[in-house]
Parts: C-alpha cells; sequence; structure tokens
C-alpha cells in the first residue's frame, strides 16, 4: 500500500462513496453477470488480435492481404475492447477498496500496464512498420519489425489473460 | 456417509496439490481460459465463413479443416486442464448444476460442430441454403458457446460451498 | 440440419429457463455485511481447504435460533495455512465456533472473523477495527 501513488488511491476512494459501487456490491448476480460479458469481450478482443498476429508471424493465413485482414478484424477488435473496458470498469467499481479490493492489488496494476503496452505495441507497429504495408502486404514472410510486433502481441495479450486471473490470488 | 467416487478423487494427491497449491490452480485456470478463446475464436471463424463471410480468404473445406484441427487440440488442452481443476474438488463440481450444464453445452457444441466440419471439409462451395438458415445456425452456435462461458462464470456462485 | 437446429432452439430455451432460475439464485461472493456479526455454534459438516477459497460447511445455530447449515467461506488458501491449518483440521463431527458477516440476501453464508478451532484455539482471521471503519463509512487506511 505504501508504494501506491496518492492520487490513484484517493480516485479508489471517490468509487467507493458512488451509487453505482453501492448498488453493485450488495446485489447479488451482478459479478458473475458482468464477468460474463467481459469474458465474452475478452474473447473478441483476444481472438482476432491473435489472428492478426498469427498473420504477422507468417504462422497462420500465409498468403491473406495483411491490410484486408486488418480490416476486417478491426470492428472485432474494436467491439471487443470496448466491451472489456465497460465491464472492466463495472467489475472494478464493485469493490475498488472493500471486497476484492483491487486497488492495492499490484497484479490489478500490472494487469493495466500491460493492457497499455499491447496499445502502445500496436500504435508503433501502426505509425512504423504498417506505414510501408504495400510493399509486403501479400508476402508469405513478413519484415522483422512486423514479426516483432507479433510476438511481442502473443506475449502481452497472455500475460493479460494470465494477470487477469491471478487477481483473484494474490 | 459412504464416501463416493469424488471423495476419492479428491483425495488424490494431485487433487490436493492442486486445491491447496500457491500457483497450480491459477496456472490451469489461465491455461484453461486462454485455450477457450482460441477454441471459440476457431470455431466462429467457421461460422463465419459458412455464412459467407471468409475472415482469412479461405475456401470453406479449407477453413473447416482448419477448424477441426484447432477446436480440438483446444478441446483436448480445456479438457486436460479442465480435469484437473475438477479433481481438486471433485465432490462440489460434480453436484454443481452449473458445472453439469456447462459440460453438456460442450458436448452439445464439440458433437453438432464436428458433425458439421467434417462434412464440410468435402465442400466445393459453401451449401445452397438461404442466408436466414445459415444466420440461424451460426446464432444457435454462438448461443452455446456464449452459454458455455456464461455457465462456467456461474460455476463459483451455484451452490454456497464454493463461496 | 434442421435437427441441429431444432435443438439449438431447444438448448436457447433452456437457457432462458436457467436464466430466470439464476437471477433468483441469491448467492454472491464477498457481498456480506460489514455492520452485521453473527456468532455461530456447532458441527462440523465438512471441510475444504482448497482454491481459490476454503470452505467449512456446518450446522451452527445462534443462542436464539435452531440449527441451520451454514458455510464459511476463507480468503484464501494461504490465509488459513498462516494459522496452521491443514486438510485435518477439521473433521466431520468436530466442534466449532463461528463469529463473522453474515451474507446479504439471507443466504446462509459467513465471512469469518474469529474461528475457534475443534482443539478450542481462537483464529482471528481479519482484523475487526478494518470492519468497523468500513461500516462506518472510512477507507481502509495503513
Amino acid at each position: 500500500m505504501n508504494e501506491m501513488p496518492e492520487a490513484w488511491y484517493m480516485f479508489c476512494q471517490a468509487v467507493e462513496t458512488t451509487w453505482l459501487h453501492r448498488t453493485m456490491s450488495t446485489t447479488n448476480w451482478y459479478f458473475p453477470a458482468v464477468e460474463t460479458f467481459h469474458h465474452i469481450g475478452m474473447v473478441l478482443l483476444v481472438g482476432s488480435i491473435s489472428l492478426f498476429d498469427l498473420r504477422l508471424l507468417g504462422v497462420a493465413m500465409k498468403g491473406q492481404s495483411v491490410s484486408r485482414l486488418a480490416d476486417r478484424l478491426l470492428p472485432t477488435t474494436w467491439t471487443g475492447f470496448a466491451l472489456m473496458l465497460v465491464t472492466g470498469t463495472l467489475l472494478f467499481v464493485t469493490s475498488p477498496l472493500s471486497g476484492q479490493e483491487y486497488c492495492p492489488n499490484a497484479t490489478f496494476r500490472l494487469k493495466l500496464v500491460l493492457i497499455g503496452l499491447a496499445g502502445l505495441n500496436m500504435a508503433v507497429f501502426h505509425f512504423t512498420v504498417y506505414r510501408r504495408v504495400g510493399e509486403w502486404d501479400k508476402a508469405h514472410s513478413t519484415p522483422l519489425g512486423a514479426k516483432l510486433v507479433g510476438s511481442l502481441s502473443v506475449i502481452l495479450w497472455a500475460g493479460v489473460v494470465a494477470a487477469g486471473r491471478w487477481i483473484g490470488f494474490s | 456417509m459412504e464416501p463416493s467416487i469424488w471423495d476419492w478423487i479428491y483425495d488424490l494427491r494431485i487433487s490436493q496439490m492442486i486445491a491447496e497449491g500457491a500457483w497450480q490452480f491459477p496456472a490451469l485456470e489461465v491455461i484453461h481460459i486462454y485455450s477457450m478463446i482460441f477454441l471459440i475464436t476457431a470455431v466462429a471463424l467457421f461460422d463465419l465463413s459458412f455464412m459467407g463471410f471468409s475472415v482469412g480468404g479461405e475456401t470453406i473445406s479449407r477453413a473447416a479443416k482448419m477448424a477441426l484441427r484447432w477446436t480440438w487440440v483446444c478441446f483436448g488442452i480445456n479438457a486436460v486442464s479442465g480435469t484437473l481443476i475438477f479433481m481438486s474438488r471433485a465432490p462440489e463440481y460434480a453436484g454443481n448444476w452449473a458445472f453439469q450444464l456447462k459440460l453438456a453445452l460442450v458436448f452439445v457444441g464439440m458433437a453438432a460442430h464436428t458433425i458439421i466440419l467434417r462434412k464440410a471439409a468435402r465442400w466445393e462451395t459453401a451449401p445452397a441454403m438461404g442466408f436466414g438458415s445459415k444466420l440461424l445456425m451460426g446464432g444457435i452456435s454462438l448461443l452455446i458457446w456464449v452459454g458455455v462461458i456464461t455457465a462456467s462464470r456461474w460455476i463459483a456462485y451455484a451452490i454456497p460451498e464454493f463461496l | 440440419m434442421r435437427q441441429k437446429a431444432l435443438l439449438g432452439l431447444m438448448i436457447a430455451c433452456g437457457l432462458l429457463v436457467v436464466s430466470g432460475r439464476l437471477l433468483a439464485h441469491h448467492s454472491a461472493a464477498g457481498l456480506f455485511s460489514r455492520e452485521e456479526e453473527v456468532v455461530l455454534t456447532g458441527a462440523v459438516k465438512v471441510w475444504r481447504m482448497v482454491n481459490p477459497h476454503p470452505a467449512l460447511v456446518f450446522d451452527g445455530k445462534t443462542d436464539a435460533g435452531a440449527v441451520e447449515t451454514w458455510t464459511a467461506t476463507f480468503n484464501s488458501v494461504a490465509d488459513v495455512r498462516k494459522h496452521g491449518w491443514t486438510r485435518e483440521t477439521f473433521k466431520a463431527g468436530d466442534p466449532v465456533t463461528m463469529l463473522g458477516n453474515p451474507f446479504f440476501g439471507g443466504q446462509k453464508t459467513i465471512f469469518p472473523l474469529v474461528v475457534t478451532t475443534p482443539d478450542g484455539k481462537k483464529h482471528l482471521m481479519r482484523d475487526p477495527e478494518v470492519n468497523k471503519a468500513y461500516a462506518e463509512g472510512a477507507h481502509r487506511v495503513q
């Protein structure tokens, strides 16, 4: 608790005073119901991103146009991400400081960091290697940069899934 | 009270290790869930291909062959990890209606999916069905696997001994 | 094909029926009342020192009431192991006293504060001051 930033702690305290917190933490079936949608979003998000990563790594859908694949997968990825954001927030609100105590939980914060890194990874890819996708769009063997981004993405998102499950055990 | 087979499974050394260990249980859960993501993704890819939306640009027979392989690889991983998790608390899982529902849905989903996939692996083109029928089948497939996810989340809440 | 569609529809209807039952089912995790405390004395039925939450099922009664089956749910295996507990600590029929916070919704589940094990020793599972502070609207400070 000592190494927790003051601002973060105060935010968590504020959340505990909200109507949303009170309702969600005292209504029995909220948690599993929201968790269900959280998992559905996870399948959409991690599933679609993994497919793209597998293409970048040259493991699956070789020869398929990378840019076309990206266009096809993007709506699913964004839907999944939106669902994760909303359900993740709702889950967090049930007990930032009471019950599950997400606020001081190091694994929870690690999960957020990994998500941020995964996003950063994708942004970097988009503004560098992907800029010249026209040159390697249908190539079976993608540039090294694409392979690096793909590997990192797989590792980071696996880490997010793992951290998510481990929150309850730390 | 007579000890049941579930009690016997619960008393095994490996069950106890998973039940009381610091990392075995969460590790198994992570593997189980990560594999689930790919299982459902593989199911979805074929369903989409069946409905005419090919994500990877594959023919339907190729999509079916890949889906067949990946769903069964993932199912294998889930079956092993799931069994180990089950063993750690066999008596309660065995009597848990949410768990029973989950297994029933998985059985139905894998059976239906496999039957269709094996047929589809031999198709030259997508079958001549109305899009409405295709959509219905895709919808049912979706319902089954969403049902699996839902039932799984409810296992911990279905009987008081789990809380 | 049509038979499978019919099967799917039956499953969907089954899910709808079941979900109605789910909504009626008052089970919850971590949703306990911090203000209320209850003391139960009774006999152990089942002790599960398992992931993710150890559970002690026992027949207990308050001073006033009749005997009912309660479930005490603990935070983690590590938590109870700190008190030196093992799988053998509680056996069916052993005496146990449980002081803790009951769950919402009238379900017979309790989050333990002080547990008296069969050997007579008392174990403090959580900080009661934290409970009181929460109940009074403050939040955990360390």
